[in-house]
Parts: C-alpha cells; structure tokens; sequence
C-alpha cells in the first residue's frame, strides 16, 4: 500500500520539477535576445566596415580597418599610454563637471527658492548661456593659457547651464497643492525645503545632470585638442600629426563609448533615486 | 454647553470683492455638520479661514473656548485631492506629521487597518487607485489626533460607488476617534446622508440650517433624505444659487 502510494506520487513529483525548470529556459533565450538586439546595427555596421577595408575599397589613410584600430588600441593598452590618457581625460571631465555642475545647482536652488536671487541672477544667467562656449577659447587662452585651467574653465563653463536651467524650472514647478499639503501640517523654512520641495525638484535635476554629463566629454574633446599635452584629444590630435588614423579612430570610438558610460550612469542614478516616479517601473 | 467650535468671520475679501461677510456658527463636540453650497460661494475660503491655511481676515476663530490664529494642532484638514508625497510609501505619508522615521509608529499600522488598507505600509502612492489614495490622506489627517477634521470636497474626484464607501468609512472613524466633522461639498445627498445639521451656503451667506434627525446608520434610500434635500434645494433656489 505504501510502496503503491509512493510509485504514484514519484512521477508526479518528477513532472513539476520539470514543469517548473521549463520555462525558465524558455524564458532566458528571449530576454537575451532583447539584451542582445541594440547591439546587432553596430555589429553589422562593424562587419561591413572590416569587408570593404579587406576588399580595398577604403584606403588606411582614409579609413582603417576596425582590426587595425582594435590592434592599435591593443598596442596602446599593453604599453600603458592608453590608460594614461583615459584616467587624465577623465579626471578633467569630472571635475569640470563637479564644479560648472555644482555651481549652477547652487544658482539653480537659489533663483527657484527666492524670488530676490531670482531677479538678480536670471536675467544675466540666461544672456550668459547663449554664449557658445567654444567661442570663449580665443580668451580662456588669454585668460589660463593652456593650462589645465583653461579645460576646467571650458567643461566647467558649458556644464553648469544644464543643471541651473534644470534645478530651478524644478523648483518652479512644484506641485503648489504639495506645498500647500505640507505647509497645513506647520512645514516652513529648511524642513519645508529638505522634505517637499527638494524630493520634489529631484527628476528635473537629475535631467540636468544627464544633460550636463553628456556635454561635459563634448567640451573636453575641443578643450584637449586645441591644446593639451595629455589626455585622449591629445592623443587624437597626435596621432593626426604622424597620420596614424588608427589611433584618431581609436580616440573617437573612446568618446562614443564614454559618452555611453555617463549616460549609463545619469540613468542608474535616476533609477535608484527616482523609483517612485510614476514614469518609472517598479521592478 | 460651550461649543468646541466656534466661528466668526466679519468679513473676508480678495481685493475689491467681499467673499464672505458676517458669517457664524458653532460645531458642539462630535457633531458632524456640512456646508453646502454652489461653487463660488465662499465655503471652501472658510473653511481654508477655519483651518488657518487663510490668515488674512476679519473675524475670530477659538477652539474649545481658546482663541487662536493660523493653524492650530487640534484641527486636521483633509483636501479634494489626496496630496499625498509621491515619493514617501503609503506609511510615511500617514506619518508625515511626525517627520522621517515616522512610518515605525505603531499607530501607522492601525490606521491603515482602520481606512481598509492592511499590509499597504510600503507601497507607493502611485501604485493606489484614487479610493486608496484618499483613504490615505484620512489616515494621515487622523494620525495627528485632530478634534474637529475639516475636509474640502473630499469625495468628488471618486466614482459614485467609491464615494459611497468613502462616506460610510468617514462615518465609521469619526465615530471610532470622537472626531468632531466639518465638510464642504456641493452634494446635497452626501451632505444629508453624513450630517447631524447642514448649513446651506449661498453668496449672501447661511441662508438655511437643516437638522437632520436620522439615527446611524442611515439608509440612503430613507423618505426623511428627499425631503430636506427638497428643503435644501428650495433654499438654494430662493437664494438664486440655482
């Protein structure tokens, strides 16, 4: 009786276990394809490339093979140049970026939270921010020479305009109902500011931060090809000089792909941050 | 008896427009009284006056025989919308009177089960339907243990059926914290099906007072409902507020 029991409920058993390991390899396949499906034009793009370089359609001075660039960028990694740049390239990057970014936060929280800073500054900070900065580079030379100042200043210069235009159209745009809500329950001041208005502010600012870490590498490439000693416009701009297009495609391709890299970034910390965002989903 | 509530407003104007002129009345304690009328009439400015959100007037305000300007601990306002913070979960938004950190108090969670939503403390707002979200900024009014709650037209952003519930469980809690309830609507039903008395407000003032002489629980369908909302209607009419 027993031993019949047990024969009949071992294949049943048996059948849910494989009932439950099915579809989860069914569902691997799709949600790698889905991983995998932004990379095909790349990939295809990259094929093609290598091809026509291989059939000698495009001449190596105009065009290098991607194997050429991928060797070239080999020879750079094991002899530690590479490295050099990239670290220099983003150290000036980010700085520039935490001091033009940090400072048009500040001016951003000051013109949205008070109607007096909002007057005296707006007026000029909008002027100011149709300057292309690059038109600047004539002075920023003047001014720094080509130090690492006159980097600093250009990303710090174009950066800063994102996150002020974005951290007070934030704070302007608080839901009054919200401020209301929290005022009847006494909220003034700093509290009022910490619990409502910043929270509230927090998805416009993040939407400059993005803004401003994409147009930070932009600034950088021009700020380190007209004058640097390091860093990977140098490098570019060098490798220009001796017709290595290896090494310029190289360069190019590194922007691209940091580029990618701080917008990964921004939407990471707009992920963590903002996960109560209606526009968000839950995971 | 002294009242819980008392009254008076001289005279309240936005620029050159008198939005409400020598207004009075007085709430007993645990007594749940409307004020209906049109849009336009004035009824949410005084209530906005009552709940001190409205500072600039002509008139006196006391509570429980004292005095007082601006807001005042003893009275909750509850809004048209939910206004809750989207980014706090349901349960800080309960607690947000007492600030981050607030959403451990043990009252939380039996607030929660008393508006119907057990085991939602870490939800987000966003993840509510419209009845939730209310039930939640009820919550959130009677965590500060308010004596009188005010509440602006808290059921008209709600489906009909929702709002029937919303009603019965504004009831059920009022009488379960001995809140004494002050609500503006432009509902004649919901205004009778709620209240001990409605004021009927139109520009000219408190034009009527109607009692309303009905045990709880109230049946909707009841005779004595569609009598004095014809009374209601009447007076609205004679103040051509319709």
């Amino acid at each position: 009786m027993t031993s019949d029991l047990a024969l009949g409920t071992l294949p049943t058993t048996v059948q849910t276990d494989a009932t439950q390991t099915a579809p989860g390899q069914a569902a691997l396949l799709p949600r790698l394809g889905r991983a995998l499906a932004p990379w095909l034009v790349p990939l295809l793009l990259l094929a093609a490339w290598q091809w026509s370089a291989g059939a000698g359609w495009l001449s190596s001075r105009i065009l290098p093979s991607p194997w050429a660039v991928a060797q070239a960028g080999w020879a750079l990694t094991i002899s530690g140049e590479l490295w050099q740049h990239l670290k220099i390239s983003f150290v000036r990057a980010m700085s520039g970026f935490v001091l033009g970014g940090g400072v048009g936060l500040l001016l951003g929280l000051a013109a949205g939270l008070s109607r007096r800073a909002e007057l005296a500054l707006d007026t000029t900070i909008q002027m100011v921010r149709n300057i292309p900065p690059l038109a600047l580079i004539p002075l920023v030379i003047v001014w720094f020479g080509i130090d690492e100042a006159a980097k600093l200043f250009l990303v710090a210069f174009g950066t800063g305009f994102p996150l002020y235009l974005n951290t007070y159209h934030g704070i302007r745009s608080i839901d009054p109902d919200l401020l209301e809500m929290a005022r009847s329950y006494g909220l003034r001041g700093w509290a009022l500011y910490r619990e409502v208005i910043l929270p509230g502010a927090l998805p416009s600012i993040l939407v400059g931060v993005r803004f401003s870490l994409g147009l930070c590498w932009i600034l950088l490439i021009v700020a380190e090809t007209i004058s640097a000693s390091s860093g990977i416009g140098y490098l570019a701009m060098n490798a220009r000089e001796f017709l290595q297009t290896d090494v310029v495609v190289l360069a190019i391709l590194l922007y691209a792909l940091l580029g990618k890299l701080a917008d990964v970034a921004a939407r990471a910390l707009e992920r963590r941050l903002l996960r109560w965002h209606p526009q968000f989903q839950t995971a | 008896m002294t009242a819980l509530l008392n009254v008076h407003v001289e005279q309240k104007r936005y620029g050159e427009r008198t939005v409400l002129d020598r207004i009075g009345f007085a709430l007993q304690a645990g007594e749940i009284v409307s004020l209906l009328g049109p849009s336009g009439c004035g009824k949410s400015t005084l209530l906005r006056i009552i709940a001190g959100l409205e500072r600039e007037f002509d008139g006196r305000l006391a509570l429980a025989g004292q005095g007082y300007e601006g807001l005042n601990r003893g009275i909750g306002f509850i809004f048209q919308e939910p206004r809750l913070l989207p980014w706090l979960t349901v349960a800080e938004n309960v607690a947000f009177d007492l600030g981050s950190g607030g959403a451990n108090d043990p009252r939380v969670g039996e607030l929660l089960a008393e508006v119907g939503l057990t085991g939602l403390n870490n939800a987000l707002p966003k993840q509510l339907s419209g009845g939730q979200a209310q039930r939640v900024a009820i919550a959130r009014g009677l965590f500060r243990h308010p004596q009188v709650l005010l509440l602006d037209e808290p059921f008209s952003a709600v489906d009909a059926f929702t709002r029937m519930r919303l009603q019965d469980l504004l009831l059920e809690v009022a009488k379960q914290h001995g809140t004494t309830v002050l609500l503006v609507t432009h509902d004649p039903d919901e205004a009778l099906y709620l209240s001990d008395r409605v004021l009927v407000m139109s520009q000219s003032g408190i034009d009527v007072e109607l009692e309303v002489p009905l045990a709880r629980p109230r049946d909707r369908r009841h005779p004595a409902l569609s009598e004095l909302k014809n009374a209601a209607l009447t007076a609205l009419f004679a103040a051509h507020a319709i």
